[in-house]
This record gives C-alpha cells, sequence and structure tokens, in this order.
C-alpha cells in the first residue's frame, strides 16, 4: 500500500500531471475525430514518450489510451458516427437521444458511466493482474513460446472476416521482425545487403507507418465528410439518481462483459460495446425503445468499452499478451524504454506497476473532468476539418520517427510500412496482427530458440509442458474452429444461392 | 447497375489475387534469403545441430507461402465463378475503371510527396521541407468545394505555423537535432 501511495503521489508531480492531462485532452480529440483513434494517438505520441522517462511516459501513453476510446462518445452522440470503433453502439440510442433534444443526458450519461466502468476495471486489472503474474512466474521458455503463438493466432484469427488473410498479416509482421540480428546467436538475416538493416528495424517508424500513413492515404482516396456539431448543455451530471439507481445493474453487467473481452486477445471494446449493448436490449423489458433514444444503450456501451481497458491491460501486464492494438502500441512503448512485460514484471518493476494502476485512476479522473469541463472545446475543435488534420498528424509522425535514433532511414521506413499498411487496408487484411506479430515476434523466435537449446534441439518438451500444450492447443483449436466455421458458413451460402 | 457492381467485384478480386500473388512472391524471396544466412556462425552459439537463425525464418515464411497460396486458389475460384455470371464487354468494363480511376491518384500523390519531403529535408532543413510538405499535401485532401481564399490561407496559416511549432519542441524539450539544411547558420535554430 505504501509503495503504490508513493508511486500514487509521484505521479501527483507537476510535469506527469501536466503530460497526463494533455494526454487525455488530445487522446478525447483523436476519438472524437472520426477518422483518427486512439491507436493512432498513442502512435503519434510513441516518438515523444520514447525520450521521456519511463513512469512519465507509460502515464502519457494511458492517459492517451483512456481519453482516445472515451472521446469517440462525443461524435457517436453529437453527429452519430463513432469516433473510434468502440462507441459504435453508442450512435443507436445517444444520436436519437440528442435529436430528441436529449443531448445533455446522453452526454452526461455516457461521461459518468465511462468514468465509473474505467474505474471498475482498474480496480479488477489491480485484483487480477498480479494473481495472474504470480501463476505465470514459473513459466520457461517452453510456456512462453506457447504464449506467444497462441496470443498470434488469436489476434489472426479475430481480427477481419478472413482468417487466411489474419495469419498473412502476422506471418508479414513476424518478418519485418526478423531483418536484422537473430536471437541468441545474432546471426545478420534479411538485410538485403543494406548496412543499416542490421539492427533491425526501429518499431516506432514501423508501428507509426503501418498506422498512421494508411489513414492519409484512405482519406486521400475516400474523404469523410461529417456536419457541424453543436454542444448541449449538460446540467450536473446530465440525469436524475433515479435514472442512476435504474442503470446500476445494466452498468455493472456491460462493465463485465467489457472486462472479460477485454482480457481476451485481438478482441477489445470495438466487441465488447456491441456485446454489451445486445445483451442490455435482450434483457431489457421495453426492447423495443432500444434504437430510438434509450439511455440504458448509451450506458451499455459506454460501460463495456471502458472496462475493457483494464481488462486489455491484464494480460498486458501479467502475461506480456497486448489485448487489443492500442494495447500493442503499449507494449511496444514499454518494449522501446527496455522494459520486458509479463510474470516478472510485478517482482522486476514495483513502481512502474504501481504507477500504471495510479495513471489508470489519475487519468479516470482527468477524462471525467475534461470531457465534462471542455465539452464545448472539443466541439469546436472537431470542426477543424481532417484536410488539416492528418498531413499535421503525418508531420509529427515523421519528425517522431526521425527522433527515435535521429536517421533519415526512419522516415524511409515509415514511408514503406505507410505504403505496406495501405495496400493491406485496401485488400482488407487486417493491421493488427501484423502489428503484433512485429512486436511479439522476436520474443517468440527467442522462447522457442532458448526452448529448444534446453531440449538438445527436440520440440518434445513444449507439447510434454501441461502449460504449454494447454495453451498451444487452444491457439490451434481456435484455428481449426475458426476454419471449420468458415467452410460451414460457405457451404450455407452455396446452398442459399442454389435454392435462390 | 448490376453489371457495374458484378465489374467493380472483379476488379476487387483481381486486385486481391494480385496482393495475393505478390505475397507469394514476397515469402518466397524470404526463403530463399534465409539460405543466404550464414550458419558456420550460428550453429555454433547456439549449440545445437539441427535449430539454427534460419529454422524460425523457415518455418514462418514456409507458413507464409502455403497461406499465400491458399489464398490465390480462393481468389481464382472466387474470379472464375464471378467472371462466369456476367460477361461485360470491354467497353463497359472500361467505363466503370474509367470513373474509378481518381480514386488512387490522390494517395499515389501523398506518397510521392512523402517521398519528395524525405529527400528534400537534409537539403532544404526540415523547417522549410515542413512548410512545402504541408502546402502541397493540404493542397492534395483539399476538397474541390472547399477551395477558395479563406481555405488558402488557413492553409498557408498552417503549414507555416506547425513546422515551427512542432520543430521547437522537439529541439528544446527532447533535444533532437534535426537537419536544418539552408536554416543550419541561423543562430536561433
Amino acid at each position: 500500500m505504501q509503495e503504490f501511495l508513493a508511486a500514487f503521489f509521484n505521479l501527483c508531480s507537476p510535469a506527469i500531471m501536466g503530460w497526463m492531462i494533455v494526454g487525455t485532452a488530445v487522446g478525447i480529440l483523436f476519438g472524437a475525430v472520426p477518422g483518427m483513434s486512439a491507436g493512432l494517438a498513442v502512435t503519434v505520441f510513441l516518438p515523444i514518450t520514447y525520450g521521456l522517462d519511463i513512469i512519465t511516459a507509460a502515464a502519457l501513453m494511458i492517459s492517451l489510451y483512456i481519453g482516445g476510446i472515451s472521446g469517440g462518445l462525443i461524435s457517436a452522440i453529437l453527429i452519430n458516427i463513432p469516433g473510434t470503433p468502440s462507441s459504435v453502439a453508442t450512435t443507436f440510442d445517444g444520436s436519437p437521444m440528442a435529436k430528441k433534444g436529449e443531448g445533455g443526458k446522453a452526454l452526461g450519461a455516457a461521461v459518468f458511466f465511462s468514468f465509473i466502468a474505467t474505474l471498475f476495471s482498474v480496480a479488477s486489472l489491480i485484483c487480477i493482474a498480479p494473481t495472474l503474474a504470480k501463476l505465470a512466474i514459473k513459466f520457461g521458455p517452453y510456456e512462453y513460446f506457447a504464449i506467444t503463438a497462441c496470443s498470434m493466432l488469436l489476434v489472426a484469427g479475430l481480427f477481419g472476416k478472413n482468417m487466411i488473410k489474419g495469419l498473412i498479416s502476422v506471418l508479414i509482421g513476424i518478418s519485418a521482425g526478423m531483418v536484422g540480428m537473430a536471437p541468441v546467436d545474432a546471426a545478420i538475416r534479411f538485410t538485403f545487403g543494406i548496412d543499416a538493416f542490421r539492427t533491425g528495424f526501429h518499431a516506432i517508424p514501423v508501428l507509426v507507418g503501418l498506422f498512421a500513413l494508411p489513414e492519409v492515404l484512405a482519406y486521400a482516396r475516400k474523404r469523410i465528410v461529417f456536419e457541424q456539431m453543436q454542444a448541449p448543455k449538460v446540467k450536473g451530471l446530465g440525469f436524475s439518481f433515479t435514472e442512476f439507481k435504474e442503470q446500476i445493474v445494466n452498468f455493472f453487467r456491460s462493465s463485465l462483459i467489457g472486462l472479460g473481452i477485454g482480457i481476451l486477445p485481438g478482441i477489445g471494446a470495438g466487441t465488447s460495446n456491441l456485446v454489451a449493448y445486445a445483451v442490455a436490449k435482450n434483457s431489457s423489458k421495453t426492447p423495443e425503445k432500444f434504437g430510438q433514444g434509450e439511455l440504458s444503450g448509451v450506458v451499455a456501451s459506454e460501460s463495456a468499452n471502458n472496462a475493457g481497458i483494464g481488462g486489455a491491460m491484464i494480460p498486458l501486464l501479467s502475461l506480456g499478451i497486448p489485448g487489443d492494438t492500442v494495447t500493442v502500441m503499449l507494449l511496444a512503448g514499454l518494449l522501446l524504454q527496455g522494459i520486458q512485460v509479463g510474470p516478472r514484471f510485478f517482482t522486476s518493476y514495483p513502481d512502474l506497476a504501481y504507477s500504471i494502476f495510479g495513471a489508470l485512476i489519475i487519468c479516470s479522473f482527468l477524462m471525467f473532468i475534461i470531457e465534462n469541463l471542455g465539452m464545448r472545446l472539443f466541439v469546436k475543435l472537431l470542426g477543424v476539418p481532417l484536410h488539416f488534420l492528418l498531413p499535421v498528424v503525418m508531420f509529427v509522425c515523421f519528425l517522431g520517427s526521425y527522433s527515435a535514433t535521429n536517421n533519415m532511414l526512419n522516415m524511409w521506413v515509415l514511408l514503406i510500412f505507410g505504403i505496406v499498411g495501405y495496400i493491406l487496408t485496401r485488400v482488407e487484411v487486417p493491421l493488427g496482427p501484423a502489428i503484433i506479430g512485429f512486436v511479439l515476434g522476436p520474443s517468440s523466435e527467442l522462447y522457442l530458440r532458448r526452448g529448444l537449446q534446453m531440449s538438445g534441439d527436440s520440440f518434445w518438451p513444449f507439447i510434454q509442458s501441461p502449460l504449454a500444450a494447454t495453451i498451444m492447443a487452444v491457439g490451434v483449436l481456435f484455428i481449426i474452429w475458426k476454419a471449420v466455421n468458415g467452410i460451414r458458413m460457405l457451404n450455407l451460402a452455396k446452398k442459399e444461392s442454389h435454392t435462390t | 447497375m448490376k453489371l457495374n457492381s458484378t465489374v467493380k467485384h472483379l476488379n476487387k478480386e483481381i486486385n486481391e489475387l494480385l496482393f495475393s500473388l505478390g505475397i507469394f512472391a514476397f515469402f518466397a524471396l524470404m526463403i530463399y534469403q534465409t539460405f543466404l544466412i550464414s550458419n558456420s556462425l550460428t550453429r555454433g552459439f547456439a549449440g545445437g545441430v539441427v535449430v539454427d537463425a534460419t529454422t524460425y525464418p523457415k518455418i514462418f515464411c514456409g507458413l507464409g507461402l502455403v497461406l499465400s497460396l491458399v489464398l490465390i486458389i480462393q481468389n481464382l475460384g472466387r474470379i472464375k465463378k464471378k467472371a462466369g455470371s456476367i460477361e461485360p464487354t470491354e467497353g463497359e468494363i472500361a467505363s466503370v475503371e474509367k470513373k474509378g480511376k481518381p480514386s488512387w491518384v490522390k494517395p499515389l500523390l501523398s506518397i510521392i510527396l512523402a517521398a519528395l519531403f524525405i529527400v528534400s529535408v537534409n537539403v532544404l532543413g526540415v523547417i522549410v521541407g515542413g512548410w512545402l510538405y504541408l502546402l502541397a499535401q493540404i493542397a492534395i485532401l483539399l476538397p474541390e468545394e472547399k477551395r477558395g481564399p479563406k481555405a488558402y490561407v488557413i492553409t498557408c496559416i498552417i503549414s507555416f505555423a506547425v513546422p515551427l511549432a512542432v520543430y521547437l519542441p522537439f529541439r528544446y524539450i527532447f533535444y533532437v537535432m534535426f537537419p536544418l539544411g539552408i536554416f543550419k547558420n541561423i543562430g536561433i535554430f
């Protein structure tokens, strides 16, 4: 408790607090503007975190994450366009409420329940993650390899519509991660004769390229148009105490859904808000009101997506497995600082672990305060068109990539991976698996080779270890299930087309 | 309308087929590259007989080769099915392609512009290069109906202010030394 309080007070220093305020505000803005996202916010700031100390860097990334996930509610309610995929279900009832003149209530409830759902998920994170890490502390290379391989398989299967494309995406990421020195023996690979590639690609230009440039190119190809919005007045919290009491069950149920889905690798807030909305609708005595401007719909969606934050952080901090795209970026940010996230994280870096918990709590409060006080300002800032914003974002990304190692090559790497990312999105290959492949691929190879060194080049111990075997079986069975399900759906579609 | 939609889908499948072929070639190249990795050093260090620095790439690039082959077969099947369902004339395909043509011009221009920016940074410096990049990139993205004196003034203000606003914190807070090009002899930068 003392360590936690010490970390908490450390976070309250003016410098770190300043970064967290900026991060939360920028995150909200990125989350609110359609076409930008929490992931992009963390990506843009990744080069900046590289120059900060680890506590400040972690606090900044978390503030961007929390702000980004929550910011999506603003445009979802006011212009019926979700700022991020995590707020899709918020549009179903939030926008009709705004049209009925209840925009203030919708915004107030969305912000409040986002806030308490984040706190709920952080409390769960504090309870679950260290316990899970204690269990995982006995892991050896076999188990670590199984975990990294399994999480790559799960993410490949869960992102996008076509599992093969997901797997190819992971393999592209792994291939990018293999450039440079091999783990264990430092053999030089895939440099294509370019000496600068001997140390491999730096994570910042690769991640920024894959994530940011495709956004600009996609906008250049097809413009996103959204109408100017008006900020409604929010009195108090925007809703009554009776309405709060009515939503308590819905809140806990949706938060648990968000937490549970957030824990699973690959499925994040983008799915949990839809599932929570569907469950809230099915459990309601008046399901016909959903879609017409029902407060429960907004509460369900916003509770679930924000509860996913703590959920996604549980496997990240305790096992080193990112729960969604934003946590992949967090993992990359921590790796850039030389921090190895996983079962030993809580014992190796207790200060950082407590600081992350503290930052999550502080940023939840900041998000609540900034969204309530700055709503009008955000609405005004949202009026800045994307054709002005995106080039600025791109320019910052170029400079940020250069600053990672003060090398012009990073800018070229950014451009190349940006083009790769754009091509992948054009042919509907999800980018999330490529990012996780790039981040986890090298550790996966390291554990594989360490394991093989221990076993004298035998693969048997990977299967003989009950835990490793179980984890790998989960990944393989999941892929088989996805494949069988895909074939079944294809046959069903064929049958239907024959009958019609 | 149905014809247009079918041709569009056909174009999409052809694009996906080209992508699959590209990915197949990429993984084939990667596998070829694994044979160029020096093994004499790696085996000695790893202490193993079978496993070395080429094992992991061979496993995963081999898997990539197989998966891209599956994707090629899937795409060929879909193209065959869609092409068989309706047969548009060459003129009709050309008209559909013509309508969709401008969609790739702006992304291509943006890529060329980014490349020119990177090249220009060493010569013009990050500030002047940034001014020109932002001016041109905003000009590319600016929709036709929004063009006018007001938009041009905003574009100029953003283009001139942002490079400085971004450069100064990087330089004086994070101590990053950017190429300054023609500004390198000016003391304040």
